[in-house]
């Protein structure tokens, strides 16, 4: 387990941050994400554990471009080992691209990876996007954080967090952003600010 | 004044011997699972949330630090290791052992 989480780690390199884009069945989620590129929102609804739907809404302020894609997340494999988890999952979109006041087809996939102990988490994820008219690119983030205390349920729990983001489709594609996320219960809040000064935040409700 | 102390005290005295059973047989019926990949909030919310969907579950209490969930379940409420079983796996994560009682 301790290798699989080192390789990730090594692997480094917006995707938006999912927490678990999968939550417990019949479960309702709604994911903020603003960081140096993208203002997103997703709404998922888990049938199961395994997989769940939802609708997507990105806006990419450079390219002054809408994505809206319905999104599929499924959960591959979980691994689950005393007290650390680790999950593998596939992350998919088809919807449309508004650019310049018309619409042409798009479409992403992806995986993401998390390790995660009460202490210690590390995760990657990446995206492949596509669409007819405007450009390709290619996402990855990487993750490392580390508790600063350990919380039981119901507390504030807090996380020291890097984050590395590598886009493809961007000049300066390399950023690092500190971050602290805060969590309890089912809302997570994660604010940052980028090496590049950009504002990082993140918020996420499971319902 | 004194007899207001007095009857505070009596009354004190005659409720405690009907709490404390009370208290003992709650916590005698409790169900502890030990359940394997509970790192964080949201995974102790999605147990909740699963167990507390069951009929027979009266409230649910969750120790990240033991990696244990206890079930407290209804009068007269059966909930099977199997459901037991089945119910932690529906919620994403790996059943390692269930005691009841004073077992």
């Amino acid at each position: 387990m301790k290798y699989f989480a080192v390789l990730f780690s090594l692997f480094c390199l917006s995707v938006e941050v999912q927490a678990r884009p999968v939550s417990y069945p019949e479960g309702w989620t709604l994911i903020v994400t603003n960081d140096e590129n993208t203002n997103s929102a997703l709404i998922h609804y888990s049938p199961t554990a395994k997989y769940s739907i939802g609708l997507r809404h990105e806006y990419f302020r450079e390219a002054g471009t809408h994505v809206d894609t319905v999104q599929l997340n499924n959960l591959l494999k979980r691994w689950n080992s005393g007290g650390q988890q680790a999950n593998l999952y596939l992350q998919s979109g088809v919807g449309g691209v508004l650019d310049d006041g018309a619409y042409s087809p798009a479409a992403f996939t992806g995986i993401a990876t998390d390790w995660e102990t009460r202490r210690y988490f590390t995760s990657y994820e990446n995206r492949f996007f596509w669409s007819d008219d405007s450009e390709k690119f290619i996402q990855q983030e990487a993750r490392l954080g580390i508790a600063p205390y350990i919380g039981d349920y119901g507390d504030l729990h807090t996380w020291l967090m890097l984050q590395a983001n590598y886009n493809t489709s961007k000049d300066d594609s390399f950023t690092l952003t500190p971050l602290v996320r805060f969590l309890k219960a089912g809302t997570l809040v994660e604010v940052g600010y980028s090496f590049d000064n950009n504002l990082h935040f993140d918020f996420i409700q499971r319902f | 004044m004194n007899k207001f102390l007095t009857l505070l005290a009596v009354t004190f005295i005659m409720t405690m011997p009907t709490l404390t059973p009370a208290f003992a047989d709650d916590k005698k019926d409790d169900i502890v699972i030990t359940v394997e990949g509970m790192v964080c909030d949201f995974c102790a919310q999605s147990l909740k949330k699963v167990f507390n969907k069951e009929d027979s579950v009266n409230d649910i209490a969750v120790n990240l630090d033991d990696q244990t969930v206890i079930v407290d379940t209804k009068d007269n409420a059966e909930l099977s290791d199997t459901k037991i079983k089945e119910l932690i796996e529906w919620s994403g994560y790996d059943l390692v052992d269930i005691k009841r009682g004073n077992s």
